[in-house]
């Protein structure tokens, strides 16, 4: 591989950064170690994946972001600032359905919006466009209930974009869908984003949605995790249809492969690696 | 499924419409004569013994207990109890319900309580609420109270347990205060099993208040029924049944009603 491992300086504080930080949870049972010594730095702009064996703490690392975990060792700072709670400029997308099932789909959207106070009139008309921008226009007056998974996601995404986050924090948010509606979903999301260049933090487990949609991959190594390689995905934007077929995405893809299967063998034990 | 992208699962609202009206009015229609085969039935039993009195006559005397006015002291004692016994439920067992579902430590101290607590048959505490309150509305409604109260703290539990678990992450995430969580996550997204609570609590209120009437009150249908029975003046024992019967299905009816809207939503 071309692109060397290195994991990016912390120098620059208008951007997304973790400050060796870790993770231990104490529940009773037993002491574990979940995160350990995790730096790295999300740039402006940037689509970055995480992806790493089952439990390596990739969730862990996006909620500490998101402000709903605190790092019992050192700091996430974005723009400066030490994260110490949820944020307003943070916005979250969660891998099951997060759908307020007793609103309408622009009720939805809107939600976010309405509890931060925006008035009525902007709510809706950014609820209105961001709709539009998922690609659901003419279901604004439909409920949860009358959509399928996908279109549900789209919601949560929606919801989600409203908020005009620096920072999308985004937990899996295909893993509960069909291959199809994935990869059509993925695409729709590069498409999204092209438009809005938030910087996104995205977990997957997926090796080639994380090749196809991201700029950066993180590969988490096996508890206690670290990020074992920063791998730089020089595929050009913007990336139609056939990017899957290009031998530099396989080259990619491989290559993580390869890194995280070693880690899937340390979790899983002797024999994995057969697999 | 790539089409499910696009297309949604909603039925064609306007072609089905037409059809759900007929078939509503289908069902009204057997509702109603379900109700009419009962009257009818009873109707029948009544020409065959003297024990029964039959509907006409039975209409006649609560009409008479109307017209005369004598009935409303009943009316008000009885409706009052339920009203207040059922308020009472509702104020803290909702709340209770709400804490015991949310937070892991009442729930282990409540669930085992709760659940048997149920079991006891409510009635057996009516003597010490006689005690407490004396003789009147005020003794009918804490009876009612206690025993609605239950129902609508299991229901509310349940409820609150039923909830998606990432709605309160998400509230989180988007820094929702207490009460917005409340309010705008949990209220909502409670709503149906909040109605089944409702309902059986009223229910419940209204069986507790007319059973603790038949052994001591000063005003009420239940006493009304009892002292008519002690009379054998049956038609105007029968007569309240109906009246029970009628404030009863209308009650639990409307809160049905309310409670399917809200299903629909789902």
């Amino acid at each position: 591989m071309s692109q060397s491992p290195t994991v990016q300086s912390i120098a620059h504080d208008s951007e997304v950064v973790f400050d060796n930080i870790g993770m231990t949870f104490d529940t009773g049972a037993g002491v574990t170690r979940a995160v350990a010594n995790v730096s790295g730095t999300i740039p402006e702009g940037k689509f970055v994946s995480v992806i790493g064996p089952s439990g390596c703490g990739k969730s862990t690392l996006l909620d500490m972001v998101g402000g709903l975990l605190k790092p019992t060792q050192g700091t996430v700072r974005i723009n400066g600032e030490t994260v110490t709670g949820p944020r307003r400029d943070t916005a979250m997308v969660f891998q099951e359905d997060s759908t307020l099932h007793w609103r309408t789909v622009l009720d939805n959207v809107a939600f976010g919006l309405e509890v931060k106070g925006v008035s009525k009139a902007e709510r809706y008309e950014k609820a209105r466009r961001m709709t539009e921008l998922v690609g659901l226009t003419g279901f604004e007056d439909h409920r949860p209930g009358q959509l399928s998974g996908g279109m549900k996601q789209r919601v949560a995404i929606a919801r989600a974009l409203a908020m005009e986050p620096r920072v999308l924090l985004m937990d899996e948010p295909f893993g509960a869908l069909d291959q199809q509606t994935r990869q059509f979903i993925g695409r729709e999301l590069l498409r999204i984003w092209e438009k809005t260049r938030n910087r996104v933090l995205f977990i997957t487990h997926d090796i080639q949605e994380a090749v196809y949609l991201s700029d950066e991959v993180w590969v988490m190594s096996a508890r206690p995790s670290v990020v074992k390689e920063v791998v730089t995905i020089d595929l050009p934007r913007p990336r139609p249809e056939g990017t899957h077929a290009l031998s530099r995405f396989r080259e990619l893809e491989d290559h993580l492969w390869a890194l995280v299967k070693v880690e899937a063998a340390k979790t899983l034990g002797p024999g994995a690696q057969r697999a | 499924m790539s089409t499910d992208l696009t297309s949604p699962s909603t039925p064609q609202i306007t072609a089905h419409a037409g059809a759900t009206r007929s078939r509503k009015l289908k069902d009204n229609l057997w509702r109603a004569a379900v109700l009419v085969a009962l009257v009818l039935i009873w109707a029948l039993l009544s020409s065959m013994s003297d024990l029964i009195a039959s509907p006409t006559a039975s209409v006649t005397a609560l009409g008479k207990r109307f017209a005369d006015g004598s009935i409303y002291r009943h009316l008000d004692a009885t409706l009052q109890a339920v009203a207040i016994g059922f308020l009472i439920a509702a104020t803290i067992g909702f709340p209770l319900g709400y804490a015991i579902g949310r937070s892991k430590f009442l729930g282990a101290v409540f669930d085992p309580i709760v659940a048997g607590a149920f079991a006891i048959p409510r009635v057996v505490f009516f003597p010490i609420l006689l005690q407490i309150f004396g003789v009147g509305v005020g003794a009918q409604a804490a009876m009612a109270a206690l025993a609605a109260v239950f129902p609508i703290i299991v229901s509310t539990t349940a409820g609150v347990r039923a909830i998606n678990a990432l709605l309160p992450k998400l509230a989180r995430s988007l820094s929702l205060s207490p009460l917005q969580t409340v309010f705008k996550i949990y209220i909502p997204a409670m709503a149906p099993s909040l109605m089944v609570g409702i309902r059986i609590g009223f229910s419940i209120a209204f069986i507790n208040v007319i059973i603790a009437e038949f052994f001591a009150a000063r005003a009420g249908l239940g006493l009304l029924a009892l002292r008519a029975y002690g009379m054998l003046d049956l038609p105007t024992m029968y007569g309240i049944i109906v009246l029970l019967a009628a404030i009863a299905l209308a009650g639990n009816l409307a809160l049905w009603a309310v409670e399917r809207r809200l299903g629909e939503k789902a």
